[in-house]
């Protein structure tokens, strides 16, 4: 779940990081109003979670109010990655000195998070290090134990940078693991963090990624879903086989119109997620019903389906191939109430489908 | 770790409605399940095991090898820190949605008291003919066949269909090990891999990978040393990027992670691969060396 820029950015002065002048505008008469009160240049920054904004045209600086208002007009109207425009953040243009680099993220390899930071901020920090990797602090953080000053403070010793700074640095990698921490994000990054000509340290762009499983979040019981371009449907338990019955579809000639699955907790949930793919997608050509249940009941999930089948009396071309938990009763199930073979193997349900659309 | 086919196994949660409905099948299935717990509920029986109200009760009263937490995912924190904290030196946590943040805890709780942890989101282990240590369907003698393959596998539904295709092939399943599908699981294929080196009665290695982290490729890197056939199938060919498919893990973030990547580093490696999972058991059929 990743938060937006402005959204990222109130975390940080939550904080007490320090972050530009600035305010959100959805018209470019708010805009113009925003600017007025900034005084000076100003940058507006689209508020979409694009990544590579800049490059992509989502970042445009004005010197006055017609400027402001041409500007944002032009952003309103720009679809940057795809993503239209609805926001506009309206800041102070910095002076900058220097762009410094500061995140905190999973680490999935070593299994703990993370700590990067370099004083070549503002690019590309995989390419960074990549092309430069002598420029990159690292530090493995044990949750046990914490980031304190003392980290931030060792770590930046590795480059010339004055003490006020350096000390200053360390504070706010204090602060980045606390949001990390209590917040359970999944990555906190400021890039640029920006040392401007009167040395006031301010994180000029921020990027934080909350984990949706997080303990104070609500569980999410939406369906697994996500549409796909193609036209054939597919409905399947568990991550694993569903992504499997993409796959094969799209090795068989045909084109998957979507990945969603059942499995886990989801399969009591089974007539729901149909009824959302079938409200989502109303020119689909066939189905593959594809269930290997393991957790996941295939006679309580075949049950939900047959009756979402007959309740919206479905006329396209249903393949199903069932097998695992609960496999007996709902082959015999399919087989009376909808008077049709279940397939054993998935290759052969796939291809007996694309024949039939 | 403990790969072992004979494990004394707790179930954490025992009285919960899904709990009851798979340690029955694992108890039919020849599964030493020698202890529950469940608070307030110590002093009954379950299918004549024994439910304590704490896990260190149990620990007093029996050897346990393994717990398996059938715990809800926002309690699984606290559930784990119990069992590590008792003693016991293998966690399998089947839930699916544990905070990734408790999942880093329980991992460093963990390496402080040298406990295994399998999971989060593992479908647990099976021993074919013999014992299952989760929530796969053991008992259906076309999915799961004594053999002698091991099966390392990020996905339930997937270790299925694979498990499916190595008993059509007749070659069959010594044990299949479930690493689990979240982002942050604390035993990696890696890991395991390792640790089957010297196993007796496995023979050769299947890797049921998807897109997503890294895992498979820093198993590609330690294959050199395994002196023993490895196959793999990787899932995620035709999904899109940036979008976590279903499995908090799998997830393509920048240019790595890729279903593709993955299989042109095993495939370099030595891997055997398979495009489909039919493929699959005719590859096994010509390849593996009985």
């Amino acid at each position: 779940m990743r938060l937006t820029e402005y959204e990222s950015k109130k975390l940080l002065k939550e904080y007490g990081i320090k972050i530009p002048e600035g305010k959100l505008a959805k018209t470019s008469q708010d805009a113009v109003d925003n600017a007025i009160k900034i005084k000076g240049e100003v940058a507006l920054k689209a508020q979409v979670l694009a990544g590579s904004r800049g490059l992509a045209g989502g970042i445009k600086f004005a010197a006055d109010n017609q400027q402001v208002r041409e500007k944002a007009e032009e952003l309103f109207k720009t679809k940057i990655k795809g993503l239209k425009v609805e926001k506009i953040l309206v800041e102070e243009k910095l002076e900058i000195k220097e762009e410094f680099y500061l995140s905190i993220m999973l680490d999935r390899t070593k299994k703990k998070p993370v700590l990067l930071g370099t004083i070549q901020g503002g690019v590309n920090i995989e390419k960074l290090s990549k092309n430069n990797p002598d420029m990159i602090v690292q530090q493995s953080i044990n949750t046990i134990m914490g980031i304190e000053n003392y980290h931030g403070l060792f770590l930046f010793s590795k480059f010339n940078i004055k003490n006020k700074i350096r000390k200053e640095i360390a504070q706010i990698i204090t602060e980045l693991y606390k949001i990390f921490k209590e917040k359970e994000a999944t990555l906190v990054e400021i890039n640029p963090l920006i040392i401007t000509k009167d040395e006031k340290i301010i994180a000029a762009d921020a990027k934080i990624m909350i984990d949706p499983a997080a303990s104070y979040l609500k569980a999410d019981t939406s369906p697994r879903y996500i549409p796909l371009k193609g036209d054939i449907g597919i409905l399947a338990n568990g991550a694993g086989l569903t992504m499997t019955t993409m796959d094969v579809v799209k090795e068989l000639g045909g084109d998957p119109a979507n990945f969603l699955e059942v499995g886990g907790e989801f399969y009591k949930k089974a007539d729901e997620a149909l009824n959302f793919l079938l409200d989502q997608k109303n020119e689909l050509k066939g189905l593959i019903v594809n269930l290997f249940g393991a957790y996941a009941r295939t006679d309580i999930i075949t049950e939900q389906l047959i009756k979402v089948i007959n309740d919206r009396d479905i006329k396209m071309p249903i393949s199903f191939r069932i097998r695992g938990t609960g496999e007996k009763r709902a082959r015999k199930m399919i087989k009376d109430e909808l008077n049709q073979e279940v397939f054993l193997n998935l290759e052969d349900a796939v291809f007996d489908l694309l024949e039939s659309t | 770790m403990n790969l072992s086919k004979n494990q004394n196994i707790i179930i954490q949660g025992i009285t919960g409605k899904e709990a009851k409905y798979w340690v029955k099948k694992m108890i039919n299935y020849g599964t030493e399940v020698v202890a529950g717990s469940s608070p307030g509920k110590g002093g009954h029986y379950f299918e004549n095991v024994p439910i304590y109200d704490t896990v260190k009760e149990a620990v007093k009263n029996h050897n346990i090898d393994t717990s398996i937490l059938f715990i809800p995912p926002k309690y699984v924190k606290i559930a784990a820190k119990e069992a590590i904290e008792a003693g016991i030196k293998q966690l399998i946590i089947l839930a699916d949605g544990v905070p990734v943040h408790d999942t880093m805890s329980i991992i460093n709780f963990a390496e402080l008291y040298k406990t295994t942890i399998f999971g989060p989101n593992t479908p647990g282990m099976v021993f074919p003919g013999h014992s299952s240590l989760g929530i796969m369907p053991c008992w259906l003698e076309h999915v799961f066949t004594k053999g002698s393959v091991a099966i390392l596998s990020r996905s339930g539904s997937l270790g299925n269909e694979i498990s499916y295709q190595i008993t059509k092939s007749g070659i069959g399943i010594a044990k299949f090990i479930g690493i689990g599908g979240d982002a942050l699981v604390g035993t990696t294929f890696e890991e395991v891999l390792i640790e089957l080196k010297n196993d007796s009665e496995v023979e050769g290695i299947v890797i049921v990978g998807e897109l997503g982290g890294n895992m498979e490729e820093k198993a590609a890197e330690r294959l050199s040393e395994i002196n023993k056939p490895i196959f793999a199938f990787i899932a995620g060919k035709t999904a899109p990027v940036g979008i976590p498919m279903g499995h908090a893990g799998a997830l393509i973030e920048g240019s790595s992670g890729t279903a593709s990547s993955k299989i042109d580093i095993l495939r370099n490696n030595g891997v055997i691969m398979a495009d489909t999972t039919d493929q699959l058991s005719k590859i096994l059929k010509n390849n593996f060396n009985k």
